[in-house]
């Protein structure tokens, strides 16, 4: 997990994101799947773009 | 047959917000229904404790369907009894694709694969904690 996705992760806690995995590039961001879906490019890599919602867990 | 090494997670800790790892059995997975599918993967853990395929009910709206017209089942966990509504979808994953049913729920966000309707078309679902990797075998 390189310190980019970290950030990544802990500027959008408790949203749904697209991550790029071959790039490490922040996709699109959103507060539901819909919204992020939207903002995809349909021309992408499908299977290269991951689609999660990030955790912000308890201390 | 297919080994996957466990996926490095993390979660951001409330008060630190320290980025804490963690390993979980992910697969990249993606629905289709009619001709749509996702314009990404969504990251499914392969959960032996999971009767049912568990799924964000936001990922079926994202396919323009109605979540709500589906059979609805409630499903019991740690956390309580949830309310999810079924729907059969085609699952998709390097090359396996398979007609399937999903549970859609607003009470979840981390998509499950359960035994019920994932495990069964496997011959065996083989979990390696040591090495941090699983197989799937037909």
């Amino acid at each position: 997990m390189t310190k980019s996705i970290k950030d990544i992760y802990i500027k959008n806690a408790n949203k749904w994101i697209a991550l790029d995995t071959s790039t490490e590039k922040l996709l699109a961001v959103g507060g539901t799947i819909t919204e992020v879906n939207e903002k995809l490019s349909k021309d992408k890599h499908k299977d290269k773009v991951e689609v999660f919602y990030v955790n912000l867990a308890a201390s | 047959m297919p080994t996957y090494p466990y996926t490095e997670r993390i979660y951001i800790e409330r008060v630190t917000h320290q980025a804490k790892k963690y390993f979980l059995p992910i697969l990249k997975v993606n629905i289709k229904y009619g001709r749509r599918t996702l314009n990404g993967s969504l990251l499914a853990t392969v959960d032996s404790g999971a009767d049912r395929n568990l799924f964000p009910a936001d990922a079926y709206r994202a396919l323009g369907q109605h979540v709500e017209t589906g059979l609805e089942v409630r499903i019991g966990g740690i956390g309580g009894e949830i309310i999810a509504y079924e729907h059969t979808v085609n699952l998709i994953f390097d090359d396996f694709h398979f007609r399937t049913k999903v549970c859609f729920s607003d009470e979840i966000k981390n998509p499950l694969l359960g035994r019920s309707d994932f495990f069964k078309h496997f011959s065996k679902v083989l979990f390696n904690e040591t090495e941090k990797e699983f197989e799937l075998i037909s």
